[in-house]
């Protein structure tokens, strides 16, 4: 499965997407009030040993895919149990996410339209996108950034004049409980999966430096994240801000350049849109991926279609309405520890333990030839 | 019955022809293993939930285990 395919920018690009796919559901911490916009950068440092772990297993197992690497670390049978985990998580979260969208969609642009027609040509278009390969989900991420980078700055410029900085104020005075927690919540909501990721660096050249990636895409997102943030409690201020769903959104509803350029909020439903849209390919390749492997498939692309049903037939009942999608965040949070925490951690401890068993051998004959 | 029912046709219509018939053709058997069982079920589970049965949610079986070994609110 070594097909360098992605380019390190492309691969930047699509972690960065992957990671604003959730923005959707990150919009409003009621908690933190003024000092939100403090979540992303308390998020983005809490990842860190995530991220660490992460890198580690591609350097020590370059050129394989998450499946590929758990199956060299833990061997045929404790692998695929535990591919079936990471293949579960990844149907999971596509499922979600579409979800969340078809929801989003509903609810703000297109009451009258079924959410299963919405739903199902995501995933169609989604189920197309992974056929054609990991490259086609590179390029796309590589061409769609630049969208959401343009929108997220024209919105930032536009809304200066709407801005009040006293919605800052006062600074610093949640109690570090509810940041921490809120921190916590955005480090594993959309950070920490990133785990699936790593699904498409086999793709990835050897020669590309794997920890520059994921800073730079970690540095990217952060700003964006911290640009949306500020730029939701400026225009609409704590009390507001938390009233609504989906902050970003609203925040935006009232901007406008003169007369002749208003609805500007339909810039940030694109945006997020396109970025879930990606974060959508990402889990739908890497739960086929899991699945070839589990099956000795010769080709991931025939197992592609089971996902995508398994994942509309999972997303329609996830929710009854709206409400339930936040509520269900802090339990989220919990579940997700295991796929994204626990799981990887046992995986690189045991991969690290190997590697240094495979490498003294080698080091004792050096050293007695010396 | 709603218009999710024709959805949900359209659909699998659209997959049968863009998956199910090629790995029929390459007697791809392993792709047919998991094809044909998970296209029965969902497509059963879809049908069902377009004529008005609820079908358990996986969330709210978290949920449940959650608020029960944790405690959660």
């Amino acid at each position: 499965m070594t097909n360098h395919s992605i380019t390190g920018r492309q691969m930047r690009c699509i972690l960065t997407m992957y990671w604003s796919g959730s923005l959707i559901v990150m919009g409003s911490y009621k908690e933190t009030k003024q000092d939100t916009w403090m979540v992303p950068i308390l998020a983005g440092i809490l990842i860190f040993p995530l991220l660490w772990i992460q890198t580690r297993l591609i350097r020590i197992y370059p050129e394989k895919n998450l499946f590929e690497i758990i199956f060299e670390t833990f061997g045929k049978i404790i692998g695929t149990i535990y591919s079936l985990f990471f293949i579960f998580f990844s149907i999971y979260l596509a499922a979600v996410i579409v979800r969340i969208f078809g929801e989003f969609i509903q609810v703000l642009n297109m009451p009258e339209t079924p959410q299963t027609f919405t739903i199902a040509m995501i995933l169609l278009i989604a189920y197309w996108s992974v056929t054609n390969g990991p490259e086609n989900i590179g390029r796309l991420s590589k061409f769609l950034w630049k969208i959401i980078w343009f929108s997220i700055l024209m919105t930032f410029i536009i809304g200066l004049k709407n801005m009040n900085l006293e919605n800052l104020k006062p600074v610093m005075e949640t109690e570090l409980k509810p940041l921490l927690s809120s921190g916590f919540t955005a480090c594993m909501l959309p950070l920490g999966e990133s785990i699936l990721c790593l699904s498409l660096f086999s793709s990835v050249k050897k020669t590309e430096n794997i920890k520059k990636i994921y800073l730079i895409a970690l540095i990217e997102f952060l700003i964006v994240n911290l640009a949306a943030s500020l730029r939701n409690l400026l225009i609409l201020g704590p009390t507001v801000s938390a009233l609504y769903y989906f902050p970003s959104y609203q925040a935006i509803s009232v901007l406008s350049v003169g007369d002749f350029f208003t609805r500007i909020e339909v810039l940030i439903g694109i945006n997020l849109l396109i970025a879930g849209f990606i974060k959508i390919c990402v889990c739908i390749h890497a739960a086929s991926l899991g699945l070839a492997k589990i099956l000795h498939a010769p080709n991931q692309k025939s197992l592609i279609a089971p996902c995508v049903m398994l994942a509309i037939t999972l997303a329609i009942p996830f929710y009854k309405n709206t409400l339930q999608i936040f509520d269900f965040v802090p339990y989220f949070v919990i579940f997700a520890i295991p796929f994204e925490i626990i799981l990887p951690v046992i995986l690189w401890m045991t991969a690290e333990i190997k590697n240094r068993i495979k490498s003294a051998p080698t080091q004792t004959k050096t050293a007695g030839k010396q | 019955m709603d218009e999710s029912l024709i959805i949900y046709l359209g659909l699998y219509t659209v997959l049968i022809f863009t998956d199910l018939l090629p790995a029929i053709k390459k007697k791809d058997k392993t792709a047919l293993w998991v094809f044909i069982p998970v296209f029965a079920v969902t497509l059963a589970a879809n049908i069902m939930a377009s004529m008005g049965f609820s079908l358990p949610s996986i969330n709210d079986e978290i949920k449940q285990i959650l608020q029960t070994t944790l405690h959660m609110k």
